[in-house]
């Protein structure tokens, strides 16, 4: 493999040495393959009839109906198939948060790098950032989502919106200052002595030296996106129909009318919630676990062998006469 | 120095609002489509609508506009809801609810969480049960725990209506002071006892400081009781107290989580650091070294995480008041900040959704600036004189 890559394998063993990241990453998997498996299932085995998550209507039994055979989680009020509905509602969750991710990576990278290396930069995005950490992110997307004429908030909006402010404010702010740090290092000046550009310094030495504390970041800020998401969906202000947070709001309220609360889809639905963020949240904890013990079983691949020969070769000690 | 410290700092502070404040303005122009006088457009002739917009000055270019609510704001004039109520009454009749629960609850949540977290960091496993019990606890989705929460406290105390369980006392209030006085009044007289108690710890000798600390525990409450009892204003302490239960306890449960997480992250990372090592071969017992050394130093990060992640946790609790209000289970919904804004959503109402912004984001930059202080007060490596000059 090529030497630029070294320092990403070695970064992806030390992330996968912590049980965390292995349990997250195995619960987004699962998550992604019960999203693929839906259109598959409706396709072969599942009646479209019966098994629609908008518009299914099983008539050979009466609604709502305990977890059976034909029906793995039952079915709700309505009469439409519950694990038909939660698989319905996995790809939107999943979109959102991973978008959101992706979005705060790309924000909360750009306004750390420039502010590291741009003075004038840093004046303004700090201004910009201050300004950001006032926003109560959930509320912005309420008020967003709350205008009833419009669906405006598709998962992918959503993610995008979501991740946009999280990247400008909190985002921004904890990898702004783990840019100081890094900014302010041996490695940086002795690529600065050895002539690299602003550009290439961030490039080449800042972002690969911010990417495993960044990840550990962005990945808890998808676990938020998911949370509110859901949230949002509640309220029924979003514009997915088969939802989680939908599924949730129905098996409460038709409670009033049905007079039994539903117990396996206020379950199915609650718990699929909680374990997509769980997954979210113990892949942080195990990006965090590896980036603040980076490379711990091996020392550091040395990133710059060019670096360090022209530092030796500019600052050789001059010889006594 | 500090005084200088807490000057630049609300400076800073400034500027940030108000550029915080245009942003609120120009984006909820961009995000609420229409105005307040589309309200008028079903039902009424074009004149009215002409009319109203002429009276609040919305027929005006918008920056025009824009000078003169920011104006207004730093008067503190936030504008009138359609009832004719001055926006910032409404809004500061809401606010020491939410002020309360938020107090409560998140001040717990760190109390024992922090305690919880440098237990559970200290050792170096992979996965505990205590994390996986942590992250669990953030993850869970909030309307669906306040449900579960409702629904099992229903069935413990034998109650047969949500709103048997949370509901204020109508017959103690009919003739009752205001309720938000009473929540100013409890606040103020909890904040003067804590601070004469701590106050007082700091003028005893050594060897009692530590007893006096635990004793305060319990002594603080019973003194902030009898306070409230001699105000006379006990019974109606009580009656509030028992309806805020269950909104503080779970944001209690939401947030103590993310506290355990970042508290036993930091002293993972610091058990095997040289003071730790020092303390240790001094021969201190692993209990002293975890919770005098190690532990102090792991409040750092989670402090300033809590800073970052204040907005975060004030939506939270804006989450969890719209949970309650949302499931029927209060006859009236929590009357905090978060019910005003969805009514004002509801009836697009601009004033009080701006206001509402507004006031979060003025909470927002008092708890940063008093948490800043917190940290410069604990971490004598910060030094004032280049914070100043930063600032």
């Amino acid at each position: 493999m090529h030497s630029r890559t070294v320092w990403l394998r070695g970064w992806l063993r030390a992330v996968m040495a912590h049980i965390e990241a292995k349990i997250g990453l195995g619960i987004l998997l699962f998550f992604g393959l019960l999203a693929l498996s839906h259109p598959v299932l409706l396709e072969t085995v599942w009646l479209p009839g019966i098994y629609d998550p908008r518009a299914g209507y099983d008539i050979s039994l009466s609604h709502p109906s305990p977890p059976s055979g034909a029906h793995l989680l039952g079915t709700d009020a309505f009469g439409k198939d519950t694990f038909s509905m939660l698989l319905a509602g996995t790809w939107p969750a999943l979109l959102a948060g991973l978008t959101a991710a992706v979005t705060t990576a790309l924000v909360a990278l750009a306004v750390a790098s420039l502010s590291a290396g741009f003075r004038t930069a840093d004046r303004l995005l700090g201004i910009v950032v201050d300004a950001g950490l006032y926003l109560p992110v959930p509320i912005v997307l309420l008020i967003f989502g709350a205008d009833p004429r419009a669906d405006r908030l598709t998962p992918f909006i959503f993610g995008l919106l979501f991740g946009a402010l999280t990247g400008i404010s909190s985002g921004a702010l904890v990898l702004r200052s783990q840019a100081m740090p890094i900014m302010a290092s041996g490695f940086v000046d002795a690529a600065r002595i050895a002539g690299a550009s602003t550009r290439q310094v961030i490039f080449r030495h800042l972002l690969p030296a911010l990417l495993p504390i960044a990840c550990a970041y962005v990945v808890l800020a998808a676990a938020g996106a998911v949370v509110t998401q859901g949230f949002l969906s509640w309220l029924s202000y979003t514009a997915t129909y088969n939802d989680w947070g939908t599924l949730v709001y129905w098996a409460i309220v038709t409670r009033d009318f049905t007079g039994a609360l539903l117990w396996h889809v206020l379950l199915a639905a609650g718990a699929a919630l909680t374990t997509l963020t769980l997954g979210f949240h113990l892949l942080a904890i195990g990006l965090r676990r590896a980036a603040a013990r980076p490379w711990s079983s091996q020392p550091p691949p040395l990133r710059e062998p060019r670096v360090a020969a022209v530092v030796q070769q500019r600052f050789q000690p001059a010889e006594p006469t | 120095m500090l005084r200088r410290y807490v000057v630049a700092r609300i400076l800073a502070g400034v500027v940030g609002i108000i550029v915080f404040l245009t942003a609120v303005f120009f984006g909820t122009r961009l995000l609420v489509p229409g105005d307040f006088a589309d309200n008028f457009a079903v039902g009424g002739n074009p004149g009215d609508a002409a009319r109203v917009r002429e009276a609040l000055a919305l027929d005006r270019p918008v920056w025009q506009q824009y000078l003169i609510w920011l104006g207004r704001t730093f008067s503190l004039d936030l504008g009138q809801n359609p009832r004719g109520q001055p926006v910032i009454d409404q809004l500061l009749d809401a606010l020491p609810w939410t002020l309360t629960m938020f107090a409560i609850g998140l001040g717990a949540a760190f109390l024992i969480g922090s305690r919880i977290g440098r237990w559970a960091g200290w050792r170096k496993k992979s996965l505990t049960p205590t994390t996986l019990g942590a992250a669990t606890f953030t993850s869970v989705f909030p309307p669906w725990l306040v449900f579960l929460a409702f629904y099992t406290a229903l069935n413990l105390f034998g109650f047969s209506r949500f709103n048997d369980l949370t509901a204020l006392d109508f017959y103690l209030w009919r003739q009752g002071p205001p309720q938000d006085s009473i929540l100013w009044q409890m606040m103020g007289t909890a904040l003067i006892l804590v601070g004469l108690a701590a106050a007082a710890i700091r003028l005893l000798p050594l060897k009692w400081k530590a007893g006096a600390r635990r004793a305060s525990l319990f002594l603080v409450p019973l003194l902030t009781m009898w306070w409230w009892s001699q105000l006379g204003i006990f019974v109606y302490a009580q009656d509030l107290l028992g309806f805020l239960a269950m909104p503080v306890l779970v944001l209690f449960m939401l947030s103590i989580g993310d506290i355990v997480l970042v508290i036993a992250a930091s002293m993972d990372g610091l058990s095997d650091s040289d003071f730790v090592v020092t303390a240790r071969a001094k021969g201190l017992t692993d209990r002293q070294v975890r919770n005098r050394h190690a532990g102090r130093v792991a409040l750092l990060p989670a402090l300033s995480r809590l800073t970052a992640n204040l907005p975060f946790a004030l939506g939270g609790l804006v989450i969890v008041e719209a949970s309650f209000a949302r499931l029927g289970g209060y006859r009236i919904p929590v009357p905090g900040v978060a019910s005003v804004l969805f009514g004002s959503l509801r009836e697009r109402d601009l004033m009080v959704t701006m206001g509402g912004l507004v006031v979060v984001g003025v909470i927002t930059l008092l708890l940063r600036i008093v948490l800043d202080l917190i940290v410069v007060k604990l971490d004598p490596r910060i030094q004032l004189e280049k914070v100043v000059v930063r600032a």
